[in-house]
């Protein structure tokens, strides 16, 4: 069974189209990655997957069940959201281990946490000296890490990571990329990528979707549809791509 | 035309000085890049040569431009120098347009200069003259920066500051807006940006910023082809590249420094695989465009 299976998802608000008709599936521990410029409907289309926007028609159904129709807690482990601001998502007042501990009581009832916390700090690469600081005692990409364990304390079986590494320096979204690497190999989750940047598409999803005005203009496997692109915007937007020109 | 000679930048409460023993020039008809990661002390730089520095932050060093030294100006030297002979485009034009004024407003109110002029100036940046009409809200980020490069070049400036001018638009518009950065040819231009690729695109030599540090200056296409300094080359391979689809690209372990660290020696030691003993005893200095003790044998080490 497909982790997700998204198909005819439309929204509109007003007499404005954000979405349009929009399909895709990933597979079990597939990575998809949705490209498409501002304006273009892929963060409503996130916003679609997790749920917290209603589509005025299409399903989007993770492991065969439709998001639309479970509870909220449910919905929460089924599906999960990395944002590109890590300092808008987390609580300013909370401890990174406090943060990760509030998500563990509200779903997995345990007289102790402490033990699952670690773990999940040493996943992402953070020890005890980050455990007790809040969010503004931390790096971005320490910050990043801290919503990636988060998203993962619930085990969900799809994570959308909506232009997570965007406002990171190359060296540390380099880190975070390998980060998300091994996790894919290590656990049984599957990501949606969404983001502007091909190149980064380019080294970690198996399949790729380009959007464009609501619409999903081309779709394929990543290499073909990176190296022999059928859509003329998709060869506008790898012809933008600034590369050394020697 | 622009020349800084060791330039410190200090700003209150940090260990260390933000911008540290930096030199740096701009030739006539030159376009130079100013690359590195936040807080390498980038944009600080580019501002100390507007005479923008935060209140408190203490600058020593010079900042020459056609011979006058910014940091010495009094208030009316410093207004004609902004004026007449350096202006900036930042990375966010919808913060540098104030949303209740027409376009036509703010190319005209700061320097006299009539409608046909200004009409003149949208057309040398690729908007039409009823563009003048428009407020902000109506154009898009694209359009807006073109609005704001045309009032940088309304005073016909000698040096253009470009501070990650593409950096919020989107990867076409960042296309169109170099291209036009490209044609306008200002007689120099000093282009400020985290992004190697795109640095590359542009200028015609490039100086690699770390820690507030100069790690190594090279003409953009010899950089980019051999690079000598182990930053260099660590952010050049960590870039994501779509000729190299499917594979990670290396990172660099650990992470920048903050300003609250003092670090002796290289600044970079804590994260090169290279490191040496030696490399924390004292700060390396510029050698043939490169600021690295081992710079030569790692050379020599490669095939």
């Amino acid at each position: 069974m497909n982790d997700l299976d998204v198909t005819g998802l439309r929204k509109s608000y007003g007499r404005f189209t954000a979405v349009d008709d929009v399909g895709f599936t990933v597979p079990a521990g597939g990575s998809l990655g949705l490209v498409g410029e501002s304006g273009s409907g892929k963060s409503t289309t996130a916003r679609l997957l997790l749920g917290l926007e209603r589509p005025d028609a299409g399903s989007v159904l993770v492991c065969g069940r439709p998001v639309a129709a479970v509870s909220r807690r449910e919905r929460a482990r089924l599906i999960q959201i990395v944002f590109q601001d890590p300092f808008g998502s987390l609580d300013p007042r909370l401890t990174v281990e406090d943060c990760l501990t509030e998500v563990l009581k509200l779903h997995f009832p345990a007289p102790s946490y402490g033990k699952r916390v670690g773990e999940l700090l040493e996943q992402v690469g953070l020890g005890p000296r980050e455990a007790g600081a809040l969010p503004r005692q931390l790096s971005g990409g320490q910050r990043q890490r801290v919503a990636i364990a988060r998203a993962l304390a619930v085990q969900p079986k799809v994570l959308v990571l909506d232009e997570a590494v965007a406002a990171l320096d190359v060296s540390v979204q380099a880190q975070i990329l390998g980060l998300l690497a091994d996790i894919r190999a290590a656990e049984e989750v599957s990501y949606v990528f969404i983001t502007h940047d091909l190149a980064v598409v380019g080294c970690v999803a198996d399949q790729v979707a380009v959007m464009r005005h609501g619409r999903v203009v081309e779709s394929g496997p990543t290499r073909q549809v990176l190296t022999s692109p059928q859509h003329d915007y998709t060869r506008l937007l790898l012809d933008s791509v600034p590369r050394a020109a020697f | 035309m622009l020349s800084i000679e060791d330039l410190t930048v200090r700003l209150p409460h940090t260990a260390r000085p933000a911008v540290d023993g930096l030199s740096l020039t701009v030739a006539e008809n030159e376009t130079v890049g100013l690359v590195g990661e936040s807080g390498s002390g980038k944009s600080l730089t580019s501002r100390a040569v507007l005479g923008l520095l935060p209140p408190k932050a203490e600058a020593t060093g010079k900042i020459m431009m056609d011979g006058a030294d910014v940091l010495a100006m009094n208030r009316a030297e410093l207004r004609q120098h902004r004026t007449r002979s350096v202006a900036m485009i930042y990375q966010d034009p919808r913060a540098a347009i104030s949303p209740f004024r027409r376009v036509g407003d703010f190319l005209t109110e700061t320097i006299a200069m009539d409608r046909a002029a200004a009409a003149g100036l949208l057309e040398t940046v690729g908007l039409r003259e009823s563009h003048l009409r428009n407020r902000p809200h109506e154009l898009s980020g694209g359009m807006l920066q073109r609005v704001v490069i045309a009032a940088a070049l309304a005073g016909r400036p000698r040096l253009l500051l470009a501070d990650e001018p593409t950096t919020a638009l989107d990867v076409t518009t960042q296309a169109e807006i170099i291209a036009l950065l490209r044609r306008l040819r200002v007689p120099g231009m000093l282009f400020v940006t985290h992004d190697l690729e795109l640095a590359a695109t542009i200028c015609d030599r490039v100086y690699v910023m770390y820690a507030g540090r100069v790690m190594e200056t090279r003409p953009t296409g010899e950089l980019f082809r051999d690079p000598r300094h182990p930053y260099t080359a660590g952010l050049l391979a960590a870039t994501p590249r779509l000729d190299e689809l499917g594979t990670l690209p290396p990172a660099i372990p650990g992470r920048p420094p903050d300003l609250l660290a003092h670090l002796p020696g290289c600044p970079f030691a804590p994260r090169c695989p290279h490191v040496l003993d030696s490399c924390t005893a004292g700060v390396p200095g510029l050698v043939g465009g490169v600021a690295c003790l081992r710079a030569e044998e790692l050379c020599d080490e490669r095939p």
